[in-house]
């Protein structure tokens, strides 16, 4: 008995493992079962899909640790990709046009924070309403039709998600290695060590684990949470972007139903609802597993209505699981 | 405890497992033949046929008793009928007995089949026999030799053979494609008006690319023909582009290649038709490509286009249904038909079922078709209208690698990447219901299926005019938009054959507004009686214009693109002659069709737009489309 507890515990302090061990298993079954799984296009294909949801889901996992929700980010992705497309249509430099959508983007993460920190309104709720209020702007300023970009592709867009014709042209079909991968796992690993090893980090957990004692403790959680929502707004604006730069078009409904995707990749990864625990690591890996289901299933020959049925069902596992692995 | 743990973490495995248990081709497969066998069968009940009792009769001229040509076409029909479920009887005489034909025709009628599809050889000879059939009510369509129905003058439904022109003209943007100084197209029968055809398609190509090009007459004496060749060579030693209309070129073509001493690289070549010596000549790289009728596609689209009708209603878009060009080159040479492989074909649209009842009309024809023809299909469609999860989910059905991919080309700027990525794979790609064609979308794919806005134009025009008529005007409430653009295009060209001047009338999408601009148009030319409207955008205005103008039905006439409650209803009082369908099924049907034709038969699809529409609904077939609407229609 002893054994187990311990085996328990050491577990729980690793909040990843289920979402760890989950992904191994879903990947070792695809392997087994599903004709070219283990081919480049597959695999490039996973990372790549999953890597333009995986950077906002980064901000996601940081905002939720510290115990807030935020669904606006696809309504901010949205926002920022027409910006974006928009300015460089009216003959922007596209640098400039980066900045300026990601300002924007900071911008709504901003509000999302001050809404959250100054009217104690949950952050469940703040960030439905400014999901549908920025999905409003985004369709507003792109007059409900798409933005596309047909000009000439300028290099900036090669560093944003250009392709890895090296890795890609290696196998028939070809793979679909992008830039995306690279900023993802970027972005993932700058806010795991932040998260693991720096005062800030600490902070989150704390904000997210017990709000009175951090207070107590004499942690800025407001400063904490509005910092967080600003993050997100602009990883979320950058995935956008990073979206466009491969397909250059935007329609107006972009990013509709990826907060859910988010909040599920991270609750998957071993984040509890409540905040305080969880790992960026954990929340990464299961966007990844998400994404790998999607591809799996496609390989299965199986209609994609199957997906979200797979995906409930993952999700509720995982959360049974940790909830299991984290009894002390 | 320990049993708990171990239970907890290997649920997830156990999950997949079970999930993996009713994937491929397992239940949902068995579940979506149960529902289309049913709606089959509802279906054919409405339409007054017996589910698969079908019965056809093929006249044609000749047969593979006596003429190994006929081989494949009968292969074909044979075929056809074994996937689609129908029963064929082919005649034919003993002998080329053009008069035994006429009065197997006749014949064929007395039997009352459900469809009969024959060889329009000699349409003077045939007119009174088809005209029997066709006035009994019997679909008839023509299939290897025949011009069409207006150029014969009888009013079947389609003639299925080769598109001369198309022939020509795609082979020279093949043959132009590497580029080229001088091209010259050899004539072995000038006068002829299917090789002048040819050769008219071959220049237009070669002019695109700014090559000049000339017809060289020969005779069909082989030496005599290789001489003229060498003479006109040495007069125009520039000529690196040469186009032969079949053996009686190509031959002497290669004797004067050998004389000459030219290689591959000198010149590109390419030819009608194919003989041992033009395939020896296209494995060895001297021969681009010869161009074959596909004989086979004769006698499966014949009874394929019978069955649409008698089934589902659905007619064929235009009175030429090209089988050929189809091209063969050294790699469709290498591969050998295999009639019974296994076939998987991912299908990714834009949008489903699911949340836009316009799919499931094309959805239930790639069920049909998939079940018919033993395809193991999958469908995938975004939960929401996205175009860039689309473009994913093709990048993930090319990861699966399946023998056959068809999609919508919505945006082909957009999809144009996933769509290569799949074509570089060696998987052959096709669209439909969204698209413009390989050419216009600058996407090698093999071919769209989708309505031919022009010859909607056109054939709604001739169907308008055939009563005569002052002056015609077109609707057109999105000037600017090239679909709706090609449909007025192709009205004002109809209504000019028969000398009726027509215009295009600008309106907005506001419904008042645009019955206020009608009126005034009405007002100004007050001679204008036929009219066009591209959908009920036009057609509900202008319902309000006549009423307010009080004009009644015998005034004018009135044609419409699409279908609407109310759009049926004045199809239904007469007031409005038709409304063009696009025919939905068809593009789903027709896509697994075209691809099993491809990977089983290597049968490719001959030009680059295939033609789904124009349907045309009318009183005749209104109660018809309107029982079949929302399932076939």
């Amino acid at each position: 008995m002893d054994t187990i507890v311990r085996i328990r515990h050491r577990l729980a302090d690793a909040s990843e493992l289920v979402v760890l061990i989950s992904f191994l298993l879903v990947f070792l079954f695809f392997s087994i079962r599903a004709e070219n799984f283990l081919s480049l296009v597959s695999l490039t294909n996973i990372l790549t899909i999953a890597s333009i949801k995986g950077i906002f889901v980064v901000g996601v996992a940081m905002l939720m640790i510290s115990g807030e929700f935020d669904l606006s980010v696809g309504s901010i992705l949205a926002v920022a990709t027409f910006v974006f497309a928009l300015s460089l249509e009216a003959g922007t430099a596209p640098l400039a046009a980066l900045v300026l959508a990601l300002a924007v983007s900071a911008v709504l993460g901003g509000i999302n924070g001050l809404i959250v920190i100054r009217t104690g309104i949950p952050s469940f709720i703040a960030t439905l309403g400014t999901m549908l209020a920025f999905r409003g702007i985004a369709r507003a300023i792109g007059g409900a039709d798409f933005a596309r970009f047909t000009g000439e592709m300028p290099a900036l867009f090669t560093g944003l998600n250009g392709e890895f014709t090296f890795i890609n042209r290696l196998a028939v079909p070809a793979g679909s290695a992008r830039m995306a991968i690279i900023w993802f796992l970027l972005f993932a690993v700058l806010a795991a060590v932040v998260m693991r090893n720096t005062r800030f980090g600490s902070w989150v957990y704390a904000t997210g684990g017990s709000r009175a004692a951090a207070i107590a403790q004499g942690v800025k959680t407001k400063n904490v949470i509005a910092v967080n929502y600003i993050v997100t707004g602009l990883l979320a604006g950058f995935a956008g972007i990073v979206q466009f730069a491969s397909r250059p078009a935007v329609d107006p409904l972009r990013g509709e139903g990826w907060e859910l995707t988010a909040v599920a990749a991270c609750v998957i990864g071993g984040i509890w609802l409540s905040g305080g625990y969880g790992t960026i690591v954990g929340a990464a890996v299961g966007m990844l597993l998400l994404q790998m289901v999607e591809q799996g299933l496609i390989l299965l020959g199986v209609d994609v209505q199957l997906f979200q049925a797979t995906i409930g069902l993952i999700l509720i596992l995982a959360v049974i699981s940790n909830t299991y692995l984290s009894r002390q | 405890m320990q049993q708990r743990l171990y239970l907890i973490t290997t649920l997830l495995l156990v999950t997949v497992l079970a999930l993996a248990a009713c994937a491929p081709g397992g239940d949902s497969g068995q579940q979506e033949m149960a529902q289309s066998e049913e709606g089959e069968g509802a279906a054919a009940a409405e339409a007054g046929d017996a589910d698969g009792g079908l019965s056809f009769i093929a006249v044609q001229h000749a047969e593979c008793a006596w003429d190994s040509f006929w081989c494949t076409v009968q292969n074909g029909i044979n075929s056809a009928a074994d996937d689609l479920g129908v029963d064929v009887t082919i005649l034919a005489p003993d002998e080329f007995d053009l008069d035994k034909t006429a009065s197997l025709i006749e014949q064929a009628v007395a039997a009352n089949p459900d469809g009969i599809m024959l060889t329009v050889t000699d349409p003077i000879l045939f007119k009174e026999p088809i005209m029997k059939a066709i006035d009994a009510g019997i679909p008839v369509i023509a299939y290897n030799a025949g011009s069409g129905p207006i150029a014969d003058n009888i009013p079947y439904y389609t003639y299925l053979g080769q598109d001369e022109y198309q022939g020509g003209y795609l082979g020279g943007l093949r043959l132009a494609a590497g580029g080229g100084t001088q091209g010259v197209c050899i004539n072995q029968q000038v006068g002829h008006t299917g090789l002048d055809k040819r050769c008219a398609g071959f220049s237009d190509a070669l002019a695109e690319s700014g090559i000049p090009t000339e017809v060289l007459a020969i005779g069909d004496d082989p030496a005599e023909a290789t001489t003229i060749i060498g003479d006109y060579y040495t007069a125009n030693p520039d000529t690196d582009v040469f186009l032969t209309l079949g053996p009686n070129g190509a031959n002497p073509f290669y004797v004067f290649v050998e004389n000459e001493g030219l290689t591959a690289d000198d010149i590109t070549h390419g030819t009608f038709d194919l003989s041992e010596e033009i395939k020896a000549n296209i494995v060895s790289g001297m021969t681009m490509f010869g161009i074959d009728q596909q004989p086979f596609l004769q006698g499966y689209g014949g009874v394929s286009t019978l069955s649409m009708i008698a089934r589902y209603g659905i007619l064929p878009a235009l009175p030429v249904s090209a089988t050929g060009p189809g091209f063969v080159d050294a790699a469709s040479l290498a591969s050998e038909p295999d009639p019974d492989a296994p076939v998987s074909v991912i299908a990714v649209q834009h949008a489903e079922c699911a949340w836009d009842s316009f799919w499931c009309v094309v959805q239930n024809g790639i069920n049909t078709a998939s079940e018919m023809m033993g395809v193991d299909v999958t469908i995938l469609a975004p939960d929401e209208f996205d175009l860039d999860k689309t473009a994913s989910l093709i990048e993930q059905a090319v990861a699966a690698n399946p023998d056959g991919i068809m999609l919508t080309v919505t945006d082909p700027i957009l999809f144009k990447e996933p769509i290569m990525k799949a074509i570089d794979a060696g998987i052959p790609v096709i669209a439909y219901n969204a698209g413009s064609g390989p050419i216009a979308d600058n996407i090698p794919y093999y071919t769209y299926l989708g309505q031919d806005e022009y010859q909607g134009g056109y054939l709604g025009g001739l169907r308008l005019a055939a009563g005569g008529g002052t002056q015609g005007v077109c609707i057109n409430q999105q000037v600017g938009h090239t679909g709706l653009d090609k449909r007025c295009a192709g009205f004002v060209d109809a209504l000019g054959e028969s000398g009726i001047p027509a215009e295009v009338l600008a309106i907005g999408d506001d419904p008042a507004e645009a019955a206020t601009i009608i009126g005034d148009y009405f007002t100004a030319n007050p001679d204008t009686d036929i009219f066009l409207t591209l959908g009920p955008n036009g057609a509900n205005p202008f319902y309000v214009f006549v009423e307010n103008e009080g004009l009644m039905a015998d005034d004018f006439t009135h044609g419409t693109f699409d279908l609407s409650q109310e759009i049926n209803a004045n199809i239904e009082s007469g007031l409005t002659m038709f409304g063009i369908d696009q025919q939905p099924f068809l593009q789903g049907f027709g896509g697994i069709q075209a691809l099993n034709l491809l990977v089983r038969h290597g049968i490719v699809p001959a030009l680059p737009v295939t033609p789904t529409g124009p349907g045309f609904v009318d009183q005749g077939n209104l109660s018809v489309v309107q029982e079949l609407a929302g399932e076939y229609r």
